[in-house]
């Protein structure tokens, strides 16, 4: 009978792929001496997903081990979150913390800054705000005071994310009349945007790098510290006399009580990975910057972030 | 369960007419207008819960006009507006069939019953004990249900359902089981 | 001249042509298996793809995206698990054939109109990309609330039985859709205090319970060992002559639905595919068996949504936009080998244009002589007794759903939504229309709330495009409301008359 010898095949297969399982691996005292599990809040594909397969590209290398990349998506990230919460704080689980760290407490998600060893900040890819090639406005101050006297409504990635609030906090800080439209996305965002349907988007560099290259797109302002190399000509919105930076920023933690010893291995290895080339050449045409803050300044930033989220969103 | 001679004579149904002898007996299963009225009867309380649900969402950032709770609360009243059709359907319509529905055989709960347990026994048992060995029993106890007798079918294809599924994605798709 | 020499030259280079083949085997694999859509295929092997030269590694990921395609109608066709949401509505005619004994037939005619879909657009693309993405633009949220209700309609024609239990099917499914974060504020809607319901039902896991596990337990509930089951029985392979000439028309009409839908930012397979099936009955002379195993019916639902392929890679190509997930993957990929999707693109590096579609149809080409051949043995698979198929089907979609999210949640739903399936199915209440509201649900919500914080209620009737499509919608209600009514006056009438 086929079947039968299908069946039998198939078990031979088996044993010799047991027997390479069953191969011990030699435990080793000094970290790390088994694989390590890298998790991304969000689908594979994203910027993220990118980041953070990038990063684990580096540690593998450098570290000797394999990095596992996880993906659990979902709840804006928490699902990740309070996984990565809930695993041994060996050093063995690590993720990856986007600026939702900061967001996530103060939209009704069950979520504590204070149950993770921060490990270190490695990019962040600022938020612009931008409008189609014909419109009348061409610099922040024109947009603003246009604002005044009639509502403009400017798209934005989703509701409740670091887009919405850059659109929010100008609109507050101004009193220009800007009405935050979210969509499902930053790319359907910048096509209303290039459609005409709105009257400015608010996106991340990367998504609106194609459009500002190809001339469709005219970018206002880039709420960051320093000018981003893909926008050559384009002002701070501070050098504009706004003093405000927004960013999707991004950094690796792991669990509360990651050993220090543990703790000093994994920081200097990000830090070797996030100055490394691949990890540059792997991230940087998707318009996101590296930036490395060590773990204690991180910490002190994503507080700060907080601080600040909880304002704007408080309303 | 009532069902009435009546339905069942009228029914559009049944493939095999009554006239020739069946070739085989008749499977497909019968109207009930109890079944009917149950149906509209559970769509409308599980409609009204919806609405009273959606009265309940919170708002952060207070609501009025069209706010997150309008959408679903139009909907819920879609609902209850169908199930009420449905009902005045199934009290007043002669002509409810089934479709090719067939009707459920004696074993036919045992077998969806103790599957749909040991799926659960076997979502449990994986995020305890991992992947390889739960999928290896969940397999071979699932094919034992389904009336497979012989060891070797019971030992062999479980094992190589296993490691398929391990290649295809721990190893191929680098999902991580 | 020189651009589509070079262009397609460079895809008959042996390294790309091995891309080509991986690609292909990966897609296959994965197409087949409900679940790990080619959005999953992609972003992983983009992993790998980044160090490659960008034809080598355009070969692999495009590759992938057509091979997945095809891979989908199998599962769909042969236990009534739709792979991926792009192809729900083979389910409709494709499962029902396969149970009348046609199962062959369901799936070669499948894989023939998936690859005439997929080249008609990609004519389109390699000839009328720009103008096309600059149309794609003028549908903003107004025009797409306005697509979306003409999309609803269908709910009609796809409630088979009764009327009544197809539009609670289609609301059931709007309602289900609503769990989650509102998508204008953020708001948590019956999340029950359960985290992982803050980011709503997962799709995939939702249409293999409602399609899959529920057939699955319906055939466990009603099974009789003595009942011959036709469902593997063969039958025939190739269409006959009047066959192809029946299926002509639909595969027609549908292939432009597909096309506009895919141009169409946001609306992807799944749209085109049950749009495509709903235009194709309502043209058809046979459109009462539409639903039980009407060839017509694969033929409509396939070719429509592979048709997309085309649309989505004109969108991604010539705005920077992407036209699908899929895309939205491939996009990060593009940019790192640097090229910069765009207007630009087709007048700076026309040969890439023209490698981009040579890879396409050589892809399409190679998958459907694969699947012609292949066939008769993914058809022998059913041939195996009950149990193993059976215990395959639920260990499959098990670790299919696990795989989308990493979570057993996830798993779950699938089964919860398998048990409420088959409820549902027990009751005569179809399937159909809760997964036409769960795709819409979200993006008429979303869309009407974008048009009226943009506009106000006037931004949904002070557009052409947006006016036009909601007049079509309540043109097709009203017709769809009037045509029995009228029929049935008309009966009575000739009935009075006789007596």
């Amino acid at each position: 009978m086929k079947l039968s010898k299908f069946f039998m095949q198939s078990a031979a297969a088996a044993a010799l792929f047991g027997l390479a399982l069953a191969t011990p691996s030699f435990a080793q005292d000094k970290f790390p001496s088994k694989d390590i599990t890298f998790v991304v809040q969000a689908a594979a594909g994203g910027a993220s997903d990118r980041t953070s397969r990038a990063i684990a590209a580096e540690l593998e290398k450098d570290l000797g081990v394999n990095v596992i990349v996880e993906n659990r998506p979902g709840a804006t990230g928490t699902v990740a979150f309070a996984h990565v919460a809930e695993q041994p704080a060996d050093g063995y689980t690590i993720g990856f913390g986007p600026v939702e760290f900061a967001i996530a407490e103060h939209i009704g998600y069950d979520f504590n800054r204070e149950n993770y060893t921060y490990l270190a900040q490695v990019m962040d890819s600022p938020v612009v705000l931008a409008v189609r090639a014909d419109s009348p406005y061409n610099t922040l101050e024109e947009f603003l005071e246009a604002a005044k006297t009639e509502e403009l409504s400017v798209s934005n990635s989703g509701a409740a994310s670091a887009f919405a609030a850059a659109t929010f906090t100008l609109s507050k800080m101004t009193g220009a009349k800007l009405t935050g439209v979210p969509f499902d996305g930053g790319a359907p965002a910048v096509a209303a945007a290039l459609g005409g349907h709105v009257d400015a988007v608010t996106a991340g560099a990367g998504e609106t790098a194609t459009a500002f290259a190809d001339g469709t797109l005219k970018v206002l302002a880039i709420f960051s510290d320093k000018p981003h190399p893909m926008f050559e000509g384009v002002k701070t919105a501070k050098e504009q006399g706004y003093d405000l930076t927004f960013g999707a920023w991004g950094g690796v933690y792991g669990p509360a009580g990651i050993p220090d010893d543990v703790k000093e291995i994994l920081e200097e290895s990000i830090r070797k990975a996030v100055s490394s080339q691949t990890f540059l050449d792997a991230i940087t045409p998707a318009g996101i910057l590296p930036v490395y803050r060590p773990g204690d300044e991180w910490k002190a930033f994503v507080d700060a972030e907080a601080a600040r989220y909880g304002e704007m969103l408080a309303q | 369960m009532i069902e009435p001679q009546k339905l069942a004579s009228t029914s559009g149904g049944t493939d095999v007419s009554p006239g020739e002898p069946a070739a085989e007996p008749d499977y497909s299963a019968k109207p009930s207008r109890t079944l009917e009225i149950a149906i509209a009867v559970v769509a409308l309380v599980l409609s009204v819960a919806a609405l009273v649900l959606s009265r309940d969402i919170v708002l952060r950032m207070g609501g009025g006009g069209i706010d997150p709770k309008w959408w679903p609360t139009m909907l819920s009243c879609c609902g209850i507006a169908l199930s009420l059709v449905l009902l005045l359907q199934a009290f007043l319509s002669t002509s409810s069939h089934r479709g090719d529905l067939l009707a459920i055989e004696r074993r036919g709960w045992t077998r969806m019953i103790v599957s749909l347990t040991l799926s659960a026994v076997y979502v449990f048992a994986w995020s305890r004990f991992g992947y390889v060995v739960p999928t290896i029993i969940f397999t071979g106890a699932l094919l034992w249900v389904f009336g497979l007798r012989s060891w070797k079918g019971l030992v062999i294809f479980p094992v190589a359902v296993a490691i398929f599924i391990y290649g295809l994605f721990h190893l191929l798709l680098r999902v991580p089981l | 001249m020189t651009a589509l020499l070079a262009g397609i030259g460079a895809v008959f280079e042996p390294s790309v042509l091995l891309c080509l083949g991986t690609g292909l085997v990966v897609g296959m694999l994965v197409g087949m298996f409900p679940g790990i859509t080619a959005t999953m295929a992609v972003a992983l092997a983009s992993g790998f793809t980044m160090t490659l030269e960008p034809v080598q590694g355009l070969a692999v990921l495009l590759t992938i995206y057509v091979a997945a395609n095809f891979g989908d109608r199998i599962p769909s066709i042969l236990i009534n698990t739709p792979g991926t949401p792009a192809s729900i509505a083979t389910t409709f005619d494709g499962y029902p054939m396969a149970k009348n004994g046609e199962a062959g037939l369901a799936l070669i005619v499948s894989a023939l109109v998936s690859a005439v879909g997929i080249l008609a657009s990609m004519v389109l693309f390699a000839s009328a990309s720009v103008p096309l993405a600059q149309l794609a633009l003028k549908f903003g949220p107004s025009e797409m609330f306005a697509v979306v209700i003409l999309a609803m309609t269908i709910m009609i024609s796809i409630s088979s039985s009764s009327l009544t239990k197809g539009l609670l099917a289609g609301v059931i499914g709007l309602f289900i859709a609503t769990v989650g974060r509102d998508p204008i504020t953020g708001d948590a809607r019956f999340t029950f205090g359960i985290r992982e319901l803050n980011s709503g039902l997962d799709f995939i896991a939702v249409i293999i319970g409602l399609f899959g596990i529920a057939e699955l337990f319906d055939q466990l509930l009603t099974h009789r060992d003595h009942k011959v089951q036709p469902i593997s029985a063969l039958g025939r392979w190739w269409p006959t002559r009047s066959e192809y000439k029946r299926i002509a028309k639909p595969t027609v009409i549908s292939g432009i639905v597909g096309l506009i839908v895919g141009v169409i930012p946001g609306a992807g397979g799944d749209i085109a595919g049950l749009l495509g099936w709903d235009r194709a009955k309502s043209a058809s002379k046979t459109r009462e068996t539409f639903g039980k195993g009407n060839i017509e019916g694969v033929a409509a639902s396939d070719t429509a949504s592979s048709a997309t392929l085309g649309g989505s890679l004109t969108t991604t190509m010539a705005l920077g936009i992407p036209g699908d997930s899929v895309m939205a993957v491939m996009i990060g990929s593009m940019i790192i080998w640097g090229i910069q999707p765009g207007p630009s693109l087709f007048v700076n590096r026309p040969a890439l244009v023209v490698t981009i579609t040579t890879i396409m149809v050589l892809a399409t080409l190679v998958t459907l002589g694969i699947n012609l051949v292949r066939m008769p043995m993914m058809v022998k698979l059913l041939d195996m007794p009950k149990h193993y198929i059976w215990a395959t089907i639920l260990v499959f979609c098990i670790i299919g759903t696990y795989a989308t999210t990493n979570n057993l949640f996830t798993v779950t739903v699938m089964l919860v939504f398998g048990v409420i399936g088959v409820i549902l199915k027990r009751c005569s209440i179809p399937a159909g229309p809760i997964v036409l509201g769960l795709i819409l649900g979200p993006l008429a919500e979303a869309n009407l709330r974008r048009t009226l914080l943009i506009d106000g209620p006037a931004g949904l009737i002070n557009k052409p495009i947006s006016a036009v499509l909601l007049a079509f919608a309540v043109i097709a209600v009203v017709t769809a409301i009037a045509t029995p009514i009228l029929a049935r006056r008309r009966q009575k009438a000739a009935t009075v008359q006789s007596n």
